[in-house]
């Protein structure tokens, strides 16, 4: 059974008028539709409804346990609440461009959210994940980082042990440190507690692949994809792994797939500029490094020097400073 | 709003969900559910 759920709102004045339909993806037709005005303070109660007469429509199975996550309340602020919506749709930015203000745009709405309902698991969550994004990424302070990732995700498990976000945000935090068996715990974790979660999928191909356990890491890296179709990370997630099991042409090949969708994507550009000169390609390694560093533009948000460099040879010199300029700071 | 619901309904064992980066892009540019549950492999 899939659909697509279909929506609009309208402000009209104080009210804001939403109208919903959730459409049968095989026939076209609309098995649910309705209209609803609400005001500002309905809106908490209104999403938690709404999530409810999905499920109906859709005639889906749901334990006590699922349904009691699914409609308690997240916070009591409605404040709180719309800080923490704001912050995600940063988050979901940073996922898609690798972007470091996003992430820190986003972090600082979740640390007014908490101000104001400290008791915010899920606000608690995506600020461990902000930091841990941090640290994986960016190198200034990324001890400190991780340290403050670590923290926050025990914080949030602390309030909600069942939160799946919290434990995967505390897998990414293991796997940075090379604790793997604790990060693969942490991710099966999160992924059994958020079962719909790309990034949950993510991580834990992460960590069994740095476990070695490359079989569990291709079906974890295929989930991802299934579960989004679109996203830019896991394709270099996968292709990295690939490049280190001495699949370097299968690792280019996921990158121009990967290009493909996101022609803009610094990082995506990048890497595959990475992946071509592994392979020797040094020229068209030059051409697509030199355009994530294009793309990367004179921002800041440049992601740390990774280790990937072979050892020195004096015909890669100017690749190697090439690379650098792509990935590092 | 589209993101709240998606956040409530990735829990859900017997629903996969598409996360909200996946569906973003259908905000600037609306399409035919079709050729949206299509797109994302649904």
């Amino acid at each position: 059974m899939n659909s697509v759920l279909e929506g609009t709102y309208q402000r009209i004045g104080p009210v804001i008028r939403i109208s919903l339909q959730l459409i049968s993806r095989d026939t076209g037709a609309a098995r649910w539709a309705s209209r609803y005005d609400l005001r500002a303070d309905d809106m908490l109660k209104f999403q938690d409804d709404l999530a409810q007469k999905v499920v109906e429509n859709l005639s889906i199975q749901v334990s006590a346990a699922e349904h009691q996550a699914m409609s308690g309340p997240m916070t009591r602020s409605p404040e709180a609440y719309n800080l923490y919506l704001q912050a995600r749709f940063y988050s979901n930015e940073y996922k898609m461009r690798s972007t470091l203000g996003s992430i820190r745009q986003g972090r600082q709405l979740l640390l007014q959210a908490i101000a104001m309902d400290p008791g915010f698991a899920e606000a608690h969550s995506s600020l461990s994940e902000s930091y841990g994004m941090e640290a994986a990424n960016f190198q200034e302070n990324s001890k400190e980082n991780l340290a403050l990732s670590e923290a926050v995700a025990h914080e949030a498990l602390r309030l909600n042990p069942n939160l799946g976000e919290a434990h995967t945000a505390l897998c990414a935090d293991f796997a940075e440190i090379g604790r793997i068996e604790d990060a693969i715990r942490c991710c099966r974790q999160g992924a059994a507690l958020t079962p719909s979660s790309d990034y949950a999928y993510d991580m834990l191909g992460y960590a069994y692949h740095y476990a070695g356990l490359v079989e569990l890491a291709e079906r974890a890296y295929s989930r991802s994809v299934e579960l989004n179709p679109t996203t830019p990370r896991i394709h270099w997630m996968h292709g990295r792994m690939l490049l280190y099991v001495s699949r370097s042409h299968d690792a280019e090949l996921e990158m121009r797939q990967a290009i493909a969708a996101s022609p803009n994507q610094y990082r995506v550009a990048a890497f595959l500029g990475e992946f071509l000169y592994y392979q020797g390609k040094l020229d068209e390694a030059e051409k697509s490094l030199t355009r994530g560093v294009e793309l990367r533009g004179h921002s800041s948000d440049i992601a740390p020097l990774r280790s990937f460099m072979p050892p020195a040879a004096s015909a890669a010199r100017s690749m190697r400073a090439c690379l650098r300029c792509a990935l590092s700071r | 709003m589209a993101d709240a619901l998606i956040s409530r309904l990735v829990s859900l064992r017997s629903l996969a969900v598409r996360p909200t980066s996946s569906v973003l892009k259908y905000v600037k540019t609306p399409a035919d559910p079709g050729h949206v549950a299509r797109e994302l492999s649904m």
